[in-house]
């Protein structure tokens, strides 16, 4: 948790050295675990996450598919007797999946994640018809069973959003809108955050009228909920949204306020009312704004985007913008860990 | 040393003028709308080694939505990190704001913003006046807007001029370059109701064929045909439910970089200009199209084309038209069809009207009768019977109109087709 995460991944190769499978050994036969496939997941998770992407993918290849023999517990009827079905993790088999689109690749990330979306649902409908997952007519408890439907239904809807997430990276918005839109059976009470983002993508493709739309189902949902619109944040942040969209900066702004008065330490709001500040020519005080804002909480708001904006804000105000991004890095290196992303300072 | 005042309106590109270190510093950013942050969710179960570490990561980040951590498209606004396009029709924002660096303070700074193109010089300055003092650390802001009119390169000046704490008067200028480039393409079709026959109606139908050549979505907001004063307009992009219309495109509201849309116009003239629709020769003035469109976060542009222009189809001297004709008939039974024929001449004519048989069209009345004189610009209307043998869709040819005056015949075929049918079923099909 102190972000650390390259010293992590060393940690994860050392410990898999140990298990027999460390640097150098790829391409020989080898025995795997459930702890050896976890530590595996923890450091292609990480390397993930430090956007090492063809790393992961080169440490990914001798997996295969992830459905070789040695990854089911079949294979080691000794170490896990009567145990079926597959080691691997499925949140490995979630990043695995998802790898091929950083390295543009999508249409295999979507292949991948259809796969495991269909055997998900095999999966699922197999224990609502009162089989065991895989099919056989094992007989399940019934907390067993609910608790197993539950797991699949929430595994399924991580598929969903891993595959209409793709979809909107690769800007196949219409695809992206009904996948979104298919989450909200499965996920209910994300209607309110999948429709104000669907509003979302309407606003960034530039159609208004359809984006407000959304908006207003928003409001309904949260009016089902006993809010008032104005008592909602969701529904205020979309409305300032729609504001920017129209170049009213001075309403959105008035909106971002709005917000803050019911939250003061939403890290959003606060930014985006500084943002809106810098459209009506208010520079100074939005400088000022983000500033006591790092400076007061800035566990929160060392962010990378809120960074961008201070640092873009800095070259606008002076020719001093070095110094004061240097202070940003120094600011930054004593909190947070290796892992972070010094390219949103622009130090360059 | 005293910089000499405003130099002749200069058309040269430097990029920075003296190299005098000046107090004030002036700066320029682009405000093109902000993007949303986007982020890359990783994710674990709880069974999993790192427990509920991920998420607890993805729930403490600012940026993603909470309570849906798993939605990459974020509410955190990101300002534009980069000047990026700008197409004609934009609007181009901008902030220019002069900075006070030094330690003393500044008197009388006039700060001017000029847009100068390929063949105009705008002021796009907000205010003329001179502002009195500025203080160290403190800055003059303004943000200036100008819809893009022009294609190519744009040059933004920006002038300061101001009084040292000593009295001395300096001046300086900053020049930023960029190009304006051309985000549709846009080609025109006209149709004539029924191309190259004679029209049953004087309708022209207008294809519009735009494409977005820019490098992102667009949404196409309004595509309108602002009709010449001698027509009325109907559009045909949208099919007309008991609510509300549904655009003919469905689901794809936006059209993604390089793909081309086609919109439908359809233009009846003016009852006034009708009659002389059908005899107008030439170009005809049919009207402009207004386009307005869409992108990121509701960045507004919009075009109008030039008028646009329709060459009359040549009817030649006698133009035979239908103003009366069934779809479908019956095998072996008469119709009837009504012929309007204009004289698009300069000259009176005399014209008598010959009918001719084909393997198929059978006229029935009488061949080689006299219409009488026709003025030039006159019409008139023709009752006809015929009937066909066969069956099928068959074309209705064969009529002849022979000018008396000049001895010229002129032939008349496949003016229109007509749907023959058999009433009858016959036992043995």
């Amino acid at each position: 948790s102190t972000k650390n995460w390259r010293a992590s991944v060393d940690l994860t190769g050392r410990l898999l050295t140990a298990h027999g499978q460390g640097y150098g050994k790829s391409g020989q036969p080898t025995g795997h675990t459930t702890d050896s496939l976890q530590l595996w997941f923890v450091r292609l998770a990480l390397l993930v996450k430090l956007n090492l992407f063809q790393n992961a993918e080169l440490e990914f290849e001798p997996f295969g598919n992830l459905d070789h023999p040695n990854l089911y517990y079949e294979y080691y009827p000794t170490v896990y007797p009567g145990r079926r079905g597959s080691m691997v993790p499925f949140s490995m088999r979630v990043l695995h999946a998802e790898l091929p689109q950083y390295l543009q690749k999508p249409q295999d990330t979507l292949d991948r994640l259809h796969r495991i979306k269909s055997v998900s649902q095999k999966i699922l409908s197999n224990l609502q018809e009162g089989l065991a997952e895989d099919g056989s007519m094992m007989n399940l408890t019934q907390d067993n069973r609910l608790a197993s439907i539950q797991l699949w239904r929430s595994r399924l809807s991580r598929v969903m959003y891993s595959m209409a997430n793709c979809l909107l990276m690769m800007k196949d918005y219409v695809l992206a809108v009904e996948t979104y839109h298919s989450i909200i059976e499965y996920e209910p009470e994300q209607s309110v955050q999948l429709l104000s983002g669907i509003g979302r993508i309407f606003l960034q493709i530039g159609d208004i009228r359809t984006a407000e739309k959304y908006f207003q189902d928003v409001e309904k949902a949260c009016q089902s909920k006993g809010k008032t619109p104005n008592e909602d944040t969701s529904v205020l942040m979309n409305r300032a949204f729609v504001y920017l969209s129209q170049n009213n900066y001075a309403d959105a702004h008035v909106c971002f306020s709005s917000v803050l008065k019911l939250d003061p330490k939403n890290p959003v709001a606060n930014n985006n009312a500084a943002v809106c500040l810098l459209y009506l020519g208010r520079l100074k005080e939005s400088l000022g704004q983000l500033e006591s804002l790092v400076h007061k909480d800035p566990a929160l708001y060392l962010h990378e985007s809120v960074l961008f904006n201070l640092t873009t804000m800095y070259e606008l105000e002076s020719s001093r913008s070095t110094q004061k991004k240097q202070a940003l890095l120094e600011a930054t290196a004593c909190r947070e860990g290796d892992s972070f992303n010094i390219q949103c300072l622009k130090l360059v | 040393m005293q910089v000499k005042g405003q130099s002749s309106a200069a058309d040269r590109m430097d990029v920075n003028q003296a190299k005098q270190e000046h107090l004030l510093a002036l700066k320029v950013m682009r405000l093109t709308k902000p993007t949303l942050f986007t982020n890359m969710p990783v994710t674990c179960e709880d069974r999993d080694l790192p427990g509920d570490l991920f998420i607890r990561l993805m729930k403490d980040d600012p940026s993603t939505v909470k309570g849906a951590e798993t939605l990459i498209l974020g509410e955190m606004l990101t300002l534009p990190q980069n000047f990026g396009n700008i197409f004609l029709g934009e609007t181009f924002s901008s902030y220019i704001s002069v900075h006070n660096d030094s330690s003393q303070v500044v008197k009388d700074i006039l700060v001017k913003a000029d847009l100068q193109t390929s063949s105009q010089r705008l002021n796009l300055s907000a205010s003329n006046s001179a502002v009195s003092e500025l203080k160290p650390e403190s800055c003059i802001d303004d943000v200036i807007h100008h819809e893009v009119k022009e294609i190519g390169t744009h040059i933004l000046v920006c002038a300061v001029s101001y009084t040292t704490q000593t009295g001395e008067k300096l001046y300086f200028r900053k020049f930023f370059k960029f190009q304006v480039l051309k985000p549709l393409d846009v080609k025109t079709k006209f149709y004539n109701a029924e191309s190259d026959l004679s029209s049953v109606t004087d309708e022209v139908f207008l294809e519009a064929q735009i494409q977005n050549i820019t490098t992102s979505p667009m949404f196409m907001e309004k595509v309108s045909l602002e009709p010449s004063m001698m027509y009325n307009v109907t559009e045909l992009n949208a099919v007309s439910s008991a609510d509300e219309s549904e655009s003919t495109f469905g689901k794809m509201s936006y059209l993604q970089p390089l793909d081309t849309r086609q919109y439908l116009y359809c233009l009846k003239p003016k009852p006034e200009f009708a009659e002389k629709a059908g005899v107008i020769k030439g170009v005809t003035v049919i009207g402009k199209l207004d386009i307005v469109w869409k992108t990121n976060l509701g960045e507004r542009g919009r075009l109008q084309t030039s008028q646009l222009q329709r060459m009359a189809p040549g009817y030649g001297d006698v133009r035979l038209s239908l103003e009366f004709i069934p779809d479908t008939v019956n095998l072996e039974e008469p119709f009837d069809i009504t012929c309007k024929i204009t004289n698009c001449s300069e000259r009176t004519m005399d014209l008598v009207l010959e009918m001719c048989n084909t393997r198929s069209v059978h006229w029935c009345g009488v061949s080689g009768r006299q219409l009488g004189k026709l003025s030039p610009s006159a019409s008139l209307s023709i009752p006809l019977r015929l009937l066909s043998s066969v069956q099928g869709l068959q074309s209705i040819s064969g009529l002849r109109l022979t000018d008396t005056f000049l001895k010229r015949t002129y032939e008349y075929d496949d003016i229109a087709q007509v749907c023959v049918v058999c009433p009858y079923t016959s036992p043995e099909s």
